[in-house]
């Protein structure tokens, strides 16, 4: 059993490493975290990782609250502040200087190769999120349906995503998930 | 006259973009391999990638 520093610091250590490695946003570590806190650390079960995900998708404000409902798990309102301070300080520092670098250099060739190259990192971390969570998620057919009509709407029609989420809340609640 | 190092995938945006965006997605949503690995191996062969593309069309 980690004593409760030692388990602050492994957290610290863990979210501080993974936000320089967040391509494209917080959700893009989304695997990473549940390989780290689910498969490695057992801080969460699946069923847990799931849980926070979608509360951090439905509360307001930033995606990476699923970051502090982790550190709230392994170590209470301590835990919850160092993983969110791990996870947004680094990459804050980060942005500010290499925007500001970047303001600079827009027209140089190897900015353009970054943001180019970035592209399609981007796009198969955003495709590896959804599918972890996919398979965290859903343990029926009936998840798995929503999954796809979500996907569908989103892809092929221009409806707000408020809707699938209250039509799937719906269903939620008639105990059809 | 300058001519192009790399020929072949390389040439095509429409190939080496895909690829990479497939190979990040086996590597890290199916195969579950650590993230930070994976963006080290991938990262710089895709912005090279981008860089020797972008090359090659000016």
């Amino acid at each position: 059993m980690k004593s409760a520093s030692g388990s602050l610091f492994t957290l610290a250590a863990f979210f501080a490493v993974t936000s320089l490695f967040a391509v494209g946003g917080g959700n893009s570590a989304i695997p990473e975290m549940h390989r780290y806190a689910v498969d490695i650390q057992h801080w969460l079960s699946d069923r847990q990782f799931a849980d926070s995900f979608a509360l951090a998708q439905l509360t307001p404000g930033p995606n990476l609250i699923i970051v502090t409902l982790i550190g709230y798990h392994v170590a209470g309102i301590a835990g919850a502040v160092v993983a969110t301070l791990a996870m947004c300080g680094p990459t804050s520092v980060l942005a500010f200087v290499v925007g500001r670098a970047s303001e600079r250099f827009t027209d140089a060739a190897w900015h353009r190769a970054l943001s180019r190259g970035l592209i399609p990192v981007t796009l198969g971390l955003t495709a590896s999120s959804a599918t972890v969570i996919a398979s965290v998620a859903d343990h029926s057919w009936v998840a798995a349906a929503i999954t796809l009509a979500t996907a569908c709407i989103a892809f092929f029609m221009r409806v707000p995503p408020l809707w699938a989420f209250a039509a799937a809340a719906l269903l939620g609640l008639a105990g059809l998930v | 006259m300058a001519r192009p190092l790399f020929k072949g995938p390389f040439k095509n945006p429409a190939v080496v973009a895909p690829l990479i965006a497939l190979s990040t997605f086996v590597a890290i949503g199916i195969l579950h391999w650590p993230l930070p690995l994976v963006l080290l191996a991938i990262v710089p062969v895709s912005i090279g990638a981008a860089f020797l593309n972008d090359g090659m069309r000016r």
